[in-house]
């Protein structure tokens, strides 16, 4: 289906001449996802699931786990998409708004050049023909990248999603940051590519085999017998097969690029790289970890050290030098290294709590982070309306794109508008994991995984960054709700009536006129509304939630019980 | 019924949320801040039918509401002979709370000053009415948000670093105490306060649960070294804030040892006394010194509520009848007195002459003189004069602690003479102190209405009970008894 659709949209972009058609794609992208998570959720109920299903010969393979993953892909874009496929803005009117009239009559605006500037402003993805396309493309790399289980399928697929973000951050042409962050990406990312391919070589030239069925195995029975240059051997090159993966997902020693590129990019394409990305990676990596990292293997180094390691680092370099950045989408990067460690933590205990912790934490996080970068995107287009005093604020650089850069900007956020004001808080607290919200309970399932298997220096570790990180989420807060704003209405959009015609048939039945008050569209405002609402009321229907992944931990551990 | 005090005031923030949908004019916010009052004080009755039907003659939870349905970690509510009491606390102060700041909030931040309080009180009741140890924790954390946009949106001039403080040190030390709750729930499989009561950790363990458990009520109550947040979040923070905090956040820690600390880990408490004692100790003496030397107002309060504070801490770990029945009866006394000074400090005398500096004021007598009466009787009670409740709290917990080791408890007293000294001195300067004051160039006028009730309310309450305290003392025994462990 995915396939089927990425060639259509090329066939279509190929012909297409028009600019606006750019929103109709996005919308076929919406339907094309939808029928994408039906086809997931069937598969979910083949029976012999649980055991894992081989697929072209061996190269990729289909699970419970990888099932669940695809959706949680599929839904995430589908959000992500949402935010390119309708206009972002409504006009309100009460005289129109009562149900006979939206869906007898028709409504026409009387065009008006002086305001539909600022009223039409919008970024450039509008006009960005292969956005969709190229999502498609990387939507592809990483369903792939999920369920492959041979050490080819696994590059390739893995270079295709880096290839489509290298593109996709590239894709504004006008915007000089965005082209050099995605050079800068390209480089970094094809140095880590390096490490992945040589990784794979040293296990083809010592091993022979590429099958990763075959290399868990080897790895195991060589374990068994004791086989000292095996067993010294594989780690070193799954270490530094890792080191690529731990690149890609910009874990600690290795997080330099994600800062400038998620800054540099605009948001609306942050969202998708800060997300879609890990949630692939790491999962391919949950399935690496659990099969070498078994019980057999009796020699002294294992390679899971190295990610004990780098999750340390990463809690520590996230929440420290988060603390003084004062670009919002940085802040963001560090904030995500710092939940990259508790991920890497309760990946590397491997047990079947921490599993579940690590199943649900990515989950709860790549939900929660959506909806701080869809919220941040929200409130830039809110914003529109306004004149802002700062001139500091004026004069960033590829404005237009990225509207929201300083949090400075969002100084008194909660006096204009005090909704999303409230979400963004909510979504905040929910990342620094103050309870009743979700993040609390993915880090309390962490450290109790943690506890339980006697990682203890490396909880308090994970205890003192937790609180240290609040300090810039409060930070942000802080800004939003306890600072005056330097924001004024526009002096044109105040007193303005904007006309319109409401149609009958194609007759002019009456003439009414919006005043300027502008609302959020309905399709951002449901998206933000559902996400924080599930953050906030977690705590009141978490049984879905924990269940699932509960079984999926236990399907990892013994997968023909169930 | 417990479920019915949680949702009360949740229904209430609905309500306002759909009258503010009208707009903020003057008489919607009018119409706003009758609708929370109503709420709370509805809630208030509903609490007190709770104590009339309650039955003190079992120490077994009460009001029992369990709701598995609903959740994995399942609502389970519920009551005994020592909780009943700090939920009375909170339905009581919230009202006042709320009246407190009726006229000083600006019209736009009414909507979220109400709901924010209305909030506040939820939780708060929560804490004190779930019976499971890591809803317990969610609702000791959920409490900080509210307050530090409660403190932040409409404190005094050095709000942000206030609120910052109150999150952060009690979010370091909370933390701790989630350790050690994932600790026991991994060690025993479940959170629940009462099958956890009836599991006999091993020594070692104790300790270390103990170490968690006590860094987050250290932080609380709050210890010396660690009451830095108290002294800036009650002086910045704005009078209802100040209530807040002084009559019930303070006192979350008291109900938690009594929760989570004595009849959890009763080996650990016994052994680790004389630690708390000395550390008690050194608090009140240091709290009492810098409260010597304070000349703001608010700040006074504040730093007597930490040696307060030191002294039901101290009396609670005495192991004696007395000793805990005196700690929680000074802290509901202290709750009562302390939300009174506040009201009388940063309420009454900072509206009118919006400073809150002693130096400033002198001779209110002349000007106030219902005013310096009720002040009177609430700074007697203040420095624990006989016939107020804080007299018997701080008797028994003082009798407790000398009990338990006579050195430290003699120590411990001399709280008492220290707070009569600040306490008169602090009244001393601000109603008598000469003529009146040559800085005030007009003149200011005596409580209004709205002030006189809420001022009325806690010196009633001060009083009645110390006179006749049996109503509540009578419903703590049972439960304090079953708290006491047996050395040998």
């Amino acid at each position: 289906m995915l396939l089927s659709s990425i060639f259509c949209l090329l066939l279509s972009n190929a012909l297409s001449f028009r600019r606006d058609t750019a929103i109709l794609y996005s919308r076929i992208g919406i339907i094309a996802l939808f029928y994408c998570i039906y086809l997931s959720y069937n598969n979910l109920f083949i029976t012999y699931l649980d055991n894992g299903i081989g697929l072209f010969s061996g190269l990729f393979y289909t699970s419970s786990i990888t099932q669940v993953f695809h959706i949680l892909i599929f839904i995430i874009s589908l959000l992500i998409l949402n935010m390119t496929g309708f206009y972002p803005r409504k006009l309100i009117s009460s005289e129109y708004m009562s149900f006979s009239k939206l869906l007898f009559t028709k409504l026409q605006f009387v065009k008006n050049l002086t305001v539909s500037n600022i009223i039409l402003k919008k970024g450039e993805q509008y006009t960005i023909l292969e956005y969709t396309l190229m999502l498609f493309f990387i939507i592809t790399g990483s369903v792939l990248l999920i369920s492959s289980s041979d050490l080819v399928s696994i590059f390739l697929s893995i270079e295709l999603q880096s290839y489509g973000l290298y593109l996709l951050c590239a894709m504004y042409r006008n915007s000089e940051s965005s082209t050099s962050a995605s050079l800068t990406y390209f480089l970094l990312g094809g140095l880590s590519s390096c490490f992945i391919l040589l990784g794979i070589a040293l296990i083809y030239a010592n091993l022979g085999v590429t099958y990763l069925d075959s290399f868990y195995v080897i790895n195991n029975l060589a374990g068994i017998v004791n086989d000292q240059e095996i067993t010294t051997y594989i780690p070193y090159c799954l270490l530094l097969i890792s080191v690529g993966f731990l690149f890609k997902i910009s874990a600690a020693p290795f997080h330099f690029w994600s800062p400038d590129v998620y800054d540099g990019i605009p948001t609306i394409v942050t969202t998708f790289v800060a997300i879609i990305a890990k949630i692939s990676i790491l999962t391919l990596l949950l399935q690496l970890v659990h099969y070498t990292n078994s019980i057999y293997i009796t020699t002294s180094y294992s390679w899971t050290t190295s990610l004990l390691v780098s999750s340390l680092l990463s809690l520590l370099i996230g929440t420290i030098l988060g603390l003084t950045q004062f670009r919002i989408k940085r802040l963001f990067a560090y904030s995500t290294i710092s939940h990259l460690g508790f991920m890497l933590l309760a990946l590397t205990i491997n047990s079947v709590e921490s599993i579940q912790s690590f199943i649900f934490y990515l989950i709860q996080y790549s939900l929660s982070n959506l909806n701080a970068f869809i919220l941040l995107v929200a409130i830039g287009y809110s914003l529109y309306a306004y004149n802002d005093k700062n001139i500091n604020h004026n004069n960033l650089i590829d404005k237009n794109n990225s509207p929201i850069q300083l949090i400075s900007q969002l100084k008194g956020y909660f006096h204009i508008n005090s909704m999303l004001a409230l979400s963004l808080t909510i979504t905040l607290f929910s990342f620094a994991g103050i309870p009743p919200l979700m993040g609390f309970f993915a880090k309390l399932m962490v450290f109790s995984a943690a506890l339980q298997e006697g990682f203890i220096f490396i909880t308090l570790i994970g205890v003192l960054t937790s609180v240290i990180s609040a300090v810039y989420y409060l930070y942000i807060v802080k800004t939003m709700f306890f600072d005056g704003h330097s924001y004024t209405y526009f002096n044109k959009l105040k007193d303005l009536k904007i006309p319109a015609l409401i149609l009958q048939k194609d007759k002019i039945v009456n003439k009414i006129y919006f005043d300027s008050k502008f609302a959020l569209s309905s399709s951002l405002s449901i998206t933000i509304s559902i996400l924080t609402l599930i953050i906030l009321l977690f705590m009141f229907m978490p049984n879905e939630w924990l269940h699932m992944t509960n079984i999926l931990s236990i399907i990892l551990f013994v997968p023909s019980s169930i | 019924m417990s479920l019915l005090l949680l949702l009360i005031p949740l229904i209430g923030v609905g309500l306002v949320t759909v009258e503010a949908n009208y707009g903020l004019s003057l008489i919607n916010n009018i119409r706003i801040k009758s609708i929370a009052l109503t709420t709370s004080i509805v809630n208030l009755i509903v609490s007190l039918v709770m104590f009339i039907l309650f039955d003190f003659s079992s120490k077994q939870f009460q009001f029992i509401e369990e709701h598995y349905q609903i959740s994995y970690f399942d609502i389970y509510l519920g009551v005994d002979g020592l909780s009943i009491y700090f939920v009375l606390l909170t339905t009581i102060i919230m009202p006042i709370a709320i009246l407190s700041n009726w006229n000083s909030i600006k019209s736009q931040n009414v909507l979220s000053f109400v709901v924010i309080m209305l909030l506040l009180e939820s939780l708060l009741l929560a804490v004190f009415l779930v019976l499971d140890v890591l809803l317990f924790y969610i609702f000791f954390e959920s409490i900080l948000p509210p307050l530090f946009l409660l403190i932040g949106l409409f404190g005094s001039s050095n709000k942000v670093r206030a609120s910052f403080y109150l999150f952060l040190y009690t979010l370091l030390g909370s933390l701790f105490m989630l350790l050690s709750i994932i600790g026991m729930s991994s060690i025993m499989g479940t959170t629940d306060f009462d099958a956890l009561s009836k599991a006999n950790f091993n020594y070692i363990t104790q300790l270390f649960l103990f170490y968690g458990i006590f860094i987050a009520f250290a932080v609380k109550t709050p210890v010396i070294f660690l009451n830095t947040w108290l002294l800036k979040a009650h002086v910045e923070s704005p009078l209802s804030g100040s209530i807040i905090l002084a009559g019930i956040v303070l006192k979350l820690s008291l109900y938690g040892i009594f929760r989570l600390m004595l009849p959890l880990l009763p080996k650990a408490s016994i052994n680790y006394t004389y630690v708390i004692y000395v550390i008690g100790v050194i608090t009140i003496l240091y709290a009492s010194f810098s409260t010597l030397r304070t000349i703001d107002i608010k700040e006074l309060i504040a730093y007597s509520s930490v040696s307060h504070a030191a002294v039901y801490l101290i009396g609670a770990f005495s192991n004696t009848i007395q000793g805990i029945e005196g700690s929680i009866v000074l802290g509901l006394a202290h709750g009562f007195v302390s939300s009174g000074l506040f009201i009388c400090a940063g309420g009454i005398l900072y509206d009118r002459s919006s400073t809150r500096l002693i130096t400033y004021y002198r001779g209110m007598a002349q000007v106030m003189p219902i005013f310096s009466v009720l002040f009177f009787i609430l700074a007697l009670g203040n420095s624990g004069t006989p016939l107020t409740l804080n007299f018997l709290g701080e008797f028994m917990s003082l009798y407790g602690v000398f009990e338990r080791m006579p050195i430290l408890g003699v120590l411990a007293s001399t709280s008492i003479v220290f707070s009569a000294a600040y306490t008169i001195f602090m009244y001393n300067r601000i109603v008598f102190g000469g003529s009146y004051s040559l800085y005030f160039v007009e003149n200011i006028g005596d409580v209004t209405r709205r002030e006189f009730i809420m001022l009325l309310v806690f010196v009633i309450l001060t009083v009645l009970f110390g006179i006749y305290p049996a109503p509540i003392l009578d419903g703590l025994h049972y439960s304090v008894s079953s708290l006491i462990y047996n050395v040998n």
